[in-house]
């Protein structure tokens, strides 16, 4: 299971929706809007997920873009009970972040 | 406030994400915890990466800690950062003084403690002269802790048995600066992380080992997809995962890779010949200088098909390798114990420092070699105080006439104070405690009972009656408490005030920020107490706390390289932080060191821009350090290798991290990581019980069978005190920097 700390970047007039929406999605929390356009979100989801997720997220209205802050995995068991850590992030972390904050 | 595991880490996930924007506080648990009556400006009591802190106090007591947004971490912190509270006030604390009485510790006053430890101290000066006593310290003490003992010892007692657990982790990295650049201690800073386009990283897990400073590796990745990541290390570790390139090597054959590496470069035509013509001399292992086509020619031996052969790496991915270090505009590198835990040690750390100057990826930001420390205050405590058997303080060497008058001079000692021959190092001080030729020793701050390799024979040898150890330690359970004769209460980290110098060469103050518990005392106070007792001339310890301590220290510094006569108390007290060298009070402090323009060292008119001021004709040395095997390679009676470490949510022997139940309830025990092709050879399944046995010891572990390790290797964490992986453990150590080969030993393994 991966635990992941992001930022939501958002429109300022979006803002109130996208939390809305955010927190109707059953793997995530949300820890307040912060600048008029921050949401401080957790997600909690299986390791294979994340960018699943994330990519949910990108597409709503309103949402400028994601920063991810926090990653961390815990081990999962597969059927066979080993260890699986397959998870690659490479290609998550070669996504070049939209409209970045200057 | 009981929190699950999975709690702990949405907040501490929260928490991460608030701090980047700059949030009204680090972790978004403080709410519940009330908000303090005041915040008080720390670091970080665990890792090298020397995180600034800020501590919240309510009603005298710790109640939180955050992020101090101000220093490197820009408030960022990890998960066993954010959960110290509950450390300082964990129900083993030692809060009296004891003394051992037919093998059972006895509470006793300071006076009565304070005056057996004194008595047996003399007696063994006066029956078998200085050397016979001895301090062993550590890199988590104060830099004034660390100093203050030294200057007892050296300056007082006539003995250079100084000693710490900085052998342990960081000498080889210490030896590979000092034969590379003629100083130790790194030449760039965090700051090179955000401008890197290349990091190699090897010898390092800095996922779980510096998770701070890897989170800013993955932040610098994701703003820029064409920033490369090459990791070596023979398990598929986390910071494995987010690389480019993993090379996952036969254990030790990392030296062989390196100079593969190297060999394509030069025939890629990819070094930077102006560089290493003007700031570059080449030499041989048994040091004579040569010519870049004598090193041309040692490189023959390593082409990327021998290297592979060797190292069970693709050519071809050495080759990939090479030219991206090579072509980037800035390669950083990054190690830490893969490389220093190896009797080959120093060799590693000059090999990754050959590439950078055979390229030119050096002094430049962005571009630099970057050895990762393992402790909070091994840098600035013990390599920069001179902490050890054959160090003096600002890099001094106590083998060089030179060096000891100038330091006897310092402190207004007559000339020929200083012992001139070098005090024992780790390994020979242990084992002459063990065999009582040290008949006394004075242990602060570390856990040698658990530290060490090949662990028995020295715990054997703590046992004996004729030998005699004081331990200031702050916890009940720690595993060399068993042992000592006397044990003293110290105060721990926010119960004391003084300075940890980080892996980048920052000095950070961690301010008191609330009174020692019980009857505990700062260890400067002890310290202090014990040189008094024995009678050292209050000329030469005139100090009455750490503050005085500091002030000596810092003036001692400008006359040398490490000048930091410009970082008083009230400036450290004000910033987060300033790197060295910092000459002067309105200095900003140093990011990068031999550049003209950068370092205050260098003339500002100085003729070139580069300066290897630690080298006689200011050249760094590219050195030719040939392959060879570790002290014991796998054979057909123990034919796997162990490889040992840390997991994420512990650090070190544990004395802490299992003090708080989350990091505790993650990792209760340690394991045994087999890969998923030797757990099917050997019938193991996950979960099973397994017997790792060397030729020095034999104890079950349970399998965790996974692909993290490559085949032939298996890995055990060495935090839990229930299953100490030292008993397996080799001591054999590296010969120029004297630190054990901790990573490779050869094990057999079965199912239990």
């Amino acid at each position: 299971m991966a635990i992941l700390g992001f930022l939501i970047h958002t429109l300022d007039e979006d803002v109130r929706e996208v939390e809305a929406k955010v927190k109707k999605m059953p793997e995530i929390t949300t820890y307040g809007v912060h600048q008029d356009h921050f949401i401080v979100t957790v997600a909690e989801v299986p390791a294979d997920d994340v960018e699943k997720i994330m990519n949910k997220i990108k597409e709503l209205d309103g949402v400028l873009t994601t920063y991810t802050t926090y990653l961390t995995i815990e081990d999962e068991i597969d059927e066979n009970g080993n260890l699986q850590t397959n998870l690659s992030l490479t290609d998550l972390m070669r996504k070049e972040p939209k409209d970045p904050i200057n | 406030m009981e929190l699950t595991r999975r709690e702990v880490l949405k907040y501490a996930a929260a928490s991460s994400a608030m701090m980047a924007i700059g949030g009204p506080m680090s972790s978004v648990m403080a709410a519940d915890a009330g908000e303090p009556d005041k915040w008080v400006k720390s670091v970080c009591r665990f890792c090298g990466t020397g995180c600034g802190v800020m501590v919240g106090v309510k009603d005298g007591k710790v109640v939180t800690v955050k992020g101090d947004p101000n220093n490197h971490n820009e408030g960022f912190l990890c998960l066993k950062g954010a959960l110290m509270p509950p450390i300082v006030y964990a129900k083993e604390r030692v809060t009296k003084p004891y003394i051992r009485k037919n093998g059972v510790l006895k509470p006793a006053s300071w006076d009565e403690a304070m005056s057996l430890v004194v008595s047996k101290f003399k007696g063994a000066i006066k029956e078998h002269g200085p050397t016979s006593v001895a301090y062993y310290g550590s890199g988590q003490a104060l830099t004034e802790e660390t100093y203050l003992a030294s200057k007892i010892w050296k300056a007082g007692l006539g003995s250079n048995n100084v000693e710490g657990n900085p052998r342990l982790c960081m000498a080889s990295a210490v030896g590979g600066y000092v034969t590379t650049f003629g100083k130790d201690e790194p030449c760039g800073s965090y700051d090179d992380i955000d401008a890197a386009t290349c990091f190699f990283i090897i010898g390092s897990n800095m996922s779980e080992c510096h998770p701070i400073l890897f989170k800013r590796v993955a932040k610098r990745k994701q703003a820029d997809p064409n920033v490369k990541i090459i990791v070596a290390d023979p398990r598929r570790t986390n910071t494995a995962r987010i690389a480019d390139e993993h090379l996952s090597f036969r254990p030790g054959t990392d030296l062989a890779i390196m100079n593969a590496m190297a060999y394509v470069i030069i025939q890629e035509e990819l070094d930077n010949q102006r560089f290493h013509s003007k700031y570059v001399t080449f030499m041989t292992s048994d040091k004579k200088k040569v010519d870049f086509d004598a090193y041309v020619k040692f490189l023959e031996d390593y082409t990327p098909e021998k290297a592979a052969k060797l190292s069970g790496v693709p050519a071809d991915q050495i080759i990939r390798c090479a030219k991206m270090f090579a072509e980037a505009s800035g390669s950083m590198s990054f190690w830490c114990m893969g490389l220093n835990q190896r009797i080959r040690g120093v060799w590693a750390n000059n090999l990754v420092s050959n590439l950078h100057l055979l390229t030119g990826q050096i002094g430049k930001t962005g571009a630099t070699p970057f050895s990762l420390t393992g402790q909070p205050n091994a840098c600035g405590g013990v390599r920069d105080t001179g902490g050890l058997c054959h160090l003096l303080p600002a890099g001094r060497l106590i083998k060089k006439p030179e060096h000891r008058a100038h330091v006897e001079k310092q402190w207004g000692l007559k000339p020929g104070t200083i012992a001139p021959k070098p005090g024992l190092h780790t390994v020979a001080l242990w084992n002459a405690f063990s065999e009582a030729k040290v008949k006394a020793i004075f242990v602060i701050c570390t856990n040698p009972a658990h530290s060490m390799p090949n662990v028995n024979i020295y715990t054997e040898g703590m046992k004996r009656d004729d030998n005699f150890m004081v331990l200031s330690e702050p916890f009940m359970d720690a595993e060399t408490v068993k042992y000592c004769d006397v044990l003293l209460p110290p105060a721990f980290w926010c119960e004391k005030r003084g300075v940890y110098g980080c892996s980048e060469r920052r000095y950070s103050l961690l301010d008191q920020s609330v009174e020692p518990m019980g009857e505990c005392k700062p260890d400067v106070e002890i310290l202090l107490d014990f040189a008094k007792r024995m009678g050292v001339d209050p000329k030469v310890i005139p100090f009455k706390n750490s503050d005085d301590i500091w002030e000596e220290w810092r003036i001692m510094s400008s006359e040398t390289p490490y000048n930091f006569a410009g970082i008083t108390r009230p400036r450290l007290e004000k910033e987060s932080g300033i790197l060295w060298p910092c000459p002067t009070e309105d200095h900003p402090g140093t990011k990068i060191r031999y550049v003209r323009g950068e370092d205050p060292n260098i003339p500002k008119d100085y003729k070139n821009k580069y300066h290897f001021y630690g080298k006689p004709d200011g050249r760094a040395v590219i050195w030719f350090r040939p392959y060879k095997g570790a002290a014991e390679e796998p054979d057909n009676d123990y034919p796997m290798v162990l490889n040992t470490g840390r997991v994420i949510d512990h650090w070190h022997t544990g004395t802490m991290t299992m003090k708080v139940p989350e990091l505790r309830r993650s990792f209760p025990n340690a394991y045994v990581e087999v890969n998923t092709e030797d757990a099917k050879k050997y019938g193991i399944q996950n979960g099973d019980d397994v017997l790792l046995e060397t030729r020095r010891d034999k104890m079950v572990f349970q399998a965790k069978v996974s692909d993290v390790c490559r085949p032939g290797m298996v890995f055990v964490p060495w935090f839990d005190a229930k299953l100490m992986i030292n008993k397996l453990t080799l001591n054999a150590f590296d010969k120029g920097s004297k630190q054990p080969e901790y990573k490779i030993c050869a094990v057999r393994i079965k199912k239990a």
